[in-house]
């Protein structure tokens, strides 16, 4: 689309290697245990999202260490790992949306489509229309129904909404109706919803609340969708259905999800990133090849649950 | 075992000894009511019941309340009845009674004693040994006894008469003759409160439950004390000036029978509790709201009656014709409070049937009609006509006719077992609403051009269904007229412009200081200026609007110096509520936001401001209280006659022109730079002109300015209402 809005700068590439391969060698002593070669993926194509070299510091707090990653395109890659070992960081990373954290501080590179993200000049509404997300916990606005679904197209003008319909104030065009009974079906939310699209959202369940967030990702149709756990808060059935969307999403979207249901990683995804506690990626690789036949020592332990 | 098991779970009514209590908490509640109302001046000591002078009805009944309470204590202690008290009833109480009869001791030694300054060393260790008392014994006897030999003490006093009414007391230590009249009712109202307390927590049994009780009772007694001063203020300002302001008003009966109609729509919608299922404060409220719709159902009654027998009725300087038509601007006012009330109730009606969709299309293409005759209407302020026929009212009446018959189709259609109605067929709502319009558009062009619309006994009137003199007239002279209309108008202009000033600036500062500013020095040095400038006196922003503004804006006091002068001192307080109620958006909805690519200015614009909207509007409220009664700048600023005879033509006063230069349109309004006159203005200007007779006059004055800042914050609040709910529902 607006590849210009994206441009990098050869210089600020160079600049942010030179910066963090100085903090390589100092994490690589930390831990002798994470060999490179257990992160070695390789796959046809060219990767959708590949990360270098990524750093994060929350003030003093090293959140994230020397993570690099390439992502590749329509497919479905699970982020796993315990708790408070940085996925959400990670995840947070790929659409800056840590730049929204005043003690965060980000280094090395993001490449989408092999333009690097963190360089200067970056159009944040632009790349985080074309990079969803949804969030850990359901956040809903204090919206109806359908203005949640449709506030973003109605705001990156996909719905005009037209003079006279304003006016009269109550008419809603029959594309925007369309747009949100798709998005609404896609979530699994439209059967629980259909009859109150006008009432408060702040008045669904949260498991219906993270559904219409999903469905809102929707709506803004990204190239990449990000999920923090979004099934953490649902009832099996609508799980499945959600992962049901997950799979028929990975057809033309590029998924990145984070969870901590071990079978959920295993049905969905096609590859698994393990990080482990202290930021660290330690394996990443074919979900089958991760979950059957680990690499890692720590991995193994991890996923047949000796060790959190 | 498993009695008392039960009977701490259940409530089984209740034994005497509790019946006991709650008589003595009842005594109690009526002690306190009693001097509450002796204090306001509603009951008189030196009046009778019966022959009994009141005050030695008080007395009686504060001695009997002694007796009770402690009757109380003893029966739980020594007479056998269950309770649960602690070992002590805690040092809380031991402190108030120390206190107590250290007062009540020392006053006794050094004044009626005649001690002096003696009496007061011998009252330390009454007190003291009373407090140790207190807290040494059992609960029961602690929190009853002490306070029963206080109340039976005021009520031996009160009954030998050692205090009257007449009784003065003239204390040494400082400059000052208390009356009995004021010790009586405050001496009965501490009694009130002690046996309240006593009785409430008697009535749990003492214990944690005795003593949540007696607290929640307290609390309800000074809730109660706080609530009535209120009122006590707006009651007393509206008996003395309701006579002035309602003099010789004349209303048209149909006018009354609409706004008797609305008002018992809205208790119906907003007031529809059902007794039997809700409690205690609800009940009371469903059986206040059943009462006002008898009321108003009486009242239409009798009106009907004037109708049908074509006489008017007067009382009170206040006369009901029997005119059915009603007038335009109340028609008016109703229609955009039903539409209001509609809107809540209206869904979506998307029509499925083909024949549903032209139903639609028709309404929709009428009111579409109307509205724009309307406009034309406006904007040329005269009569549209085609060929003699006008307009408006034509289509006006045919659109309501039709929606009216598609409801009435409707309505008998649900009625009925045997019809279905058909699926063309609108919502009740929606043909309502379309109804609403169509009668709110007659109003307005009836209102616009002066020409009634009558059929008949029915109709829409431009002037004569109310003739309100007081409100409606500027002043003419010292006891021919007495009128408030330019000072009433005048303060509403100030206060409007003061309003379009200042909230759109104080909302963009806000905006930019949470939104956009880093929080540092420099936002939280304009947080401490804000705050500081709200402080200031209203006197130094009407000097600076004198020395500052007026010379530059024609030179003399104006209503635009005014507005101006009052926007500053709106903006601190809209603007600091409007920086917390941004701040407490949750920053989860901006982060929301952000992820769906929408932009910043975007996400401040459809998610923060509505969010933070009912905070906004809060300042106003409390700003608007404040600069619509605000005096001093006033003076200073507007400066006009004190009792102009013509009201500041603001509408009329703009002239708008075109030109081929830059700016291509030139805007004045010489009305607005004119002095003019308010309504606290001119309620200084009649209590200093020192005439005795123009008393009357201040207190109507007082009651329409009163009027004025309670629709101002009645607006307020709805519009509040209106923004809490889109948020919320
Ligand atoms: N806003 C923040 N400010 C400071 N530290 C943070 C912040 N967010 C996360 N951290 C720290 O960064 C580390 C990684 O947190 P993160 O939220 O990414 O974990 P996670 O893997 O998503 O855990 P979970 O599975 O519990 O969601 C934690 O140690 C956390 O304390
Ligand atoms: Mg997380």
């Amino acid at each position: 689309m607006t590849e210009s809005s994206m441009n990098t700068t050869t210089a600020d590439r160079t600049e942010s290697d030179g910066a963090t391969s100085s903090t390589e060698t100092t994490t690589g002593e930390s831990d002798e245990r994470t060999n490179a070669a257990w992160r070695e993926y390789s796959f046809a194509g060219d990767p959708v999202l590949s990360v270098a070299d990524l750093n994060v510091w929350y003030d003093d707090d090293h959140a994230l260490k020397d993570i690099s990653i390439d992502i590749p395109e329509k497919s479905v890659t699970a982020l796993i790992g315990p708790s408070g070992c940085g996925k959400s960081t990670f995840l947070r990373c790929l659409n800056r949306m840590n730049d929204r954290i005043k003690s965060c501080r980000v280094e090395g590179s993001v490449a989408f489509n092999g333009q690097d993200i963190y360089a200067d000049g970056t159009n944040l509404v632009e790349l985080r229309k074309r990079i969803g997300m949804v969030f850990q916990h359901p956040n809903p606005f204090p919206k109806s129904i359908r203005d949640n679904v449709a506030y973003a197209p109605r705001k990156h003008g996909d719905l005009d909404r037209g003079l006279v319909p304003r006016l009269l104030g109550r008419e809603e065009t029959e594309k925007e109706n369309e747009l949100v009974e798709r998005c609404l079906r896609d979530a699994a939310l439209w059967s629980e919803v259909e009859g109150r699209l006008d009432d408060n959202a702040l008045g669904l369940s949260g498991g219906q609340q993270q559904r219409l967030c999903i469905a809102r990702c929707l709506a803004v149709d990204p190239e990449i969708i990000l999920m923090d756990e979004p099934a953490s808060a649902l009832d099996p059935i609508a799980t499945a259905k959600i992962e049901d969307l997950i799979e028929d999403l990975a057809e033309e979207y590029t998924v990145v999800i984070v969870t901590h249901n071990m079978q959920q990683a295993a049905r969905i995804s096609d590859q698994t990133a393990v990080f482990l506690t202290g930021g660290e990626l330690v394996e990443y690789g074919d979900t089958d090849q991760v979950f059957e036949n680990p690499r890692s020592q720590r991995v193994e332990d991890y996923i047949t649950g000796k060790f959190g | 075992m498993s009695d008392a098991y039960h009977s701490q779970l259940v409530n089984d009514g209740g034994t005497t000894y509790e019946r006991f209590a709650m008589a003595v908490v009842a005594g109690a509640f009526a002690a306190f009511v009693l001097a509450a109302g002796t204090l306001f001046g509603w009951v008189s000591l030196g009046g009778h019941v019966g022959n009994v002078p009141v005050a030695n009805v008080v007395a009686v009944g504060v001695l009997a309340l002694g007796a009770g309470t402690g009757t109380l204590g003893v029966l739980s202690r020594w007479g056998g009845v269950r309770t649960t008290p602690d070992r002590s009833p805690g040092l809380g109480v031991g402190i108030v009674q120390t206190g107590l009869w250290l007062v009540t001791a020392g006053l006794i030694a050094s004044h009626t004693l005649g001690l002096g300054g003696v009496g007061w060393l011998v009252a330390v260790p009454v007190g003291v040994f009373v407090g140790y008392l207190t807290i040494g014994t059992r609960e029961d006897v602690g929190a009853t006894l002490p306070a029963a030999a206080f109340i039976c003490l005021v009520g031996a006093v009160l009954v030998t008469g050692l205090i009257t009414p007449a009784w003065t007391w003239e204390p040494e230590a400082f400059d000052a003759t208390i009356p009995g009249t004021i010790v009586i009712p405050l001496l009965t109202m501490l009694s009130g409160l002690l046996a309240g307390w006593a009785g409430a927590s008697a009535s749990e049994r003492f214990g944690t439950r005795g003593r949540q009780n007696g607290a929640f009772l307290l609390i309800a007694l000074v809730v109660l004390l706080v609530l009535s001063v209120l009122v006590f203020l707006l009651v007393f300002v509206f008996e003395r000036g309701i006579a002035v302001v309602l003099e010789n008003l004349t209303v048209g009966a149909g006018t009354v029978l609409l706004l008797l109609g609305t008002a018992l729509v809205l208790l119906v919608k907003f007031g529809n509790v059902r007794p039997a299922t809700s409690d205690s404060t609800d009940k009371i409220a469903a059986f206040v709201n059943l009462a006002g719709a008898i009321v108003i159902a009486l009242v239409g009654s009798v009106l009907a009656y004037t109708i049908g027998v074509n006489r008017a009725i007067s009382g009170y300087a206040v006369t009901i014709e029997p005119i059915t038509a009603i007038g335009a601007i109340p028609g008016l006012v109703v229609g955009i409070v039903l539409v209001g009330v509609l809107r809540q109730s209206d869904a979506t009606w998307v029509p499925a049937t083909e024949a549903g969709r032209r139903v639609s299309q028709g309404l929709r293409l009428g009111t579409g009609l109307l509205a724009g005759a309307l406009f034309l209407e406006v904007v040329t302020w005269s009569e549209l006509a085609v060929a003699g026929v006008a307009i408006v009212p034509t289509l006006a009446i045919a659109v309501g006719v039709i929606a009216v018959g598609l409801l009435l189709v409707n309505r008998v259609a649900s009625l009925s077992d045997t019809l279905t109605s058909p699926t063309w067929l609108p919502p009740l709502s929606r043909t309502a609403t379309v109804a609403l319009w169509a009668f709110l558009g007659l109003c307005l062009h009836v209102a616009i051009t002066g020409y009634p619309v009558v059929l008949g006994p029915v109709g829409i009137l431009a002037s004569g269904s109310v003739d309100w003199p007081f409100v409606m007239n500027p002043s003419q002279g010292l006891g021919i007229q007495k009128g408030v209309m330019p000072a009433m108008l005048g303060t509403i202009w100030i206060v409007l412009g003061a309003v379009a000033f200042a909230v759109p600036l104080a909302v963009g500062a806000a905006v930019y200081l949470t939104e956009y500013a880093e929080d540092s020095a420099f936002t939280r040095a304009v947080d401490v200026a804000t705050n500081g400038l709200w402080s200031t006196p209203s006197i130094v922003f009407g000097l600076f609007g004198l020395a500052f503004l007026v010379p530059r804006f024609g030179g003399n006091p104006s209503i635009f110096a005014a507005q101006l002068v009052l926007g500053f001192m709106l903006l601190p307080l809209v603007l600091i509520t409007s920086r917390e109620a941004m701040k407490s958006v949750p920053d989860e909805y901006r982060d929301a936001s952000a992820a769906l690519g929408v932009s910043k200015w975007d996400t401040i614009r459809s998610v923060v401001i509505p969010a933070a909207m009912p905070g906004v509007i809060t300042g106003v409220i409390l700003g608007v209280g404040r600069i619509a009664g605000e005096t001093a700048p006033l003076l200073l600023v507007l400066n006009g006659p004190n009792f102009p005879n013509s009201a500041p033509g603001v509408i009329s006063g703009f002239t708008v022109d075109f030109g081929l230069q830059p700016p291509f349109v030139h805007v004045s309004n010489p009305a607005l730079l004119e002095r003019a006159s308010a309504l606290p203005y001119q309620l200084y200007a009649i209590i200093t002109a020192g005439v005795g007779a123009e008393e009357s006059f201040g207190w109507g004055t007082t009651l329409v300015l009163l009027g004025v800042v309670l629709a101002f914050f009645a607006m307020g609040i709805a519009s509040r209402r209106y923004f809490r709910r889109k948020l919320h529902q």
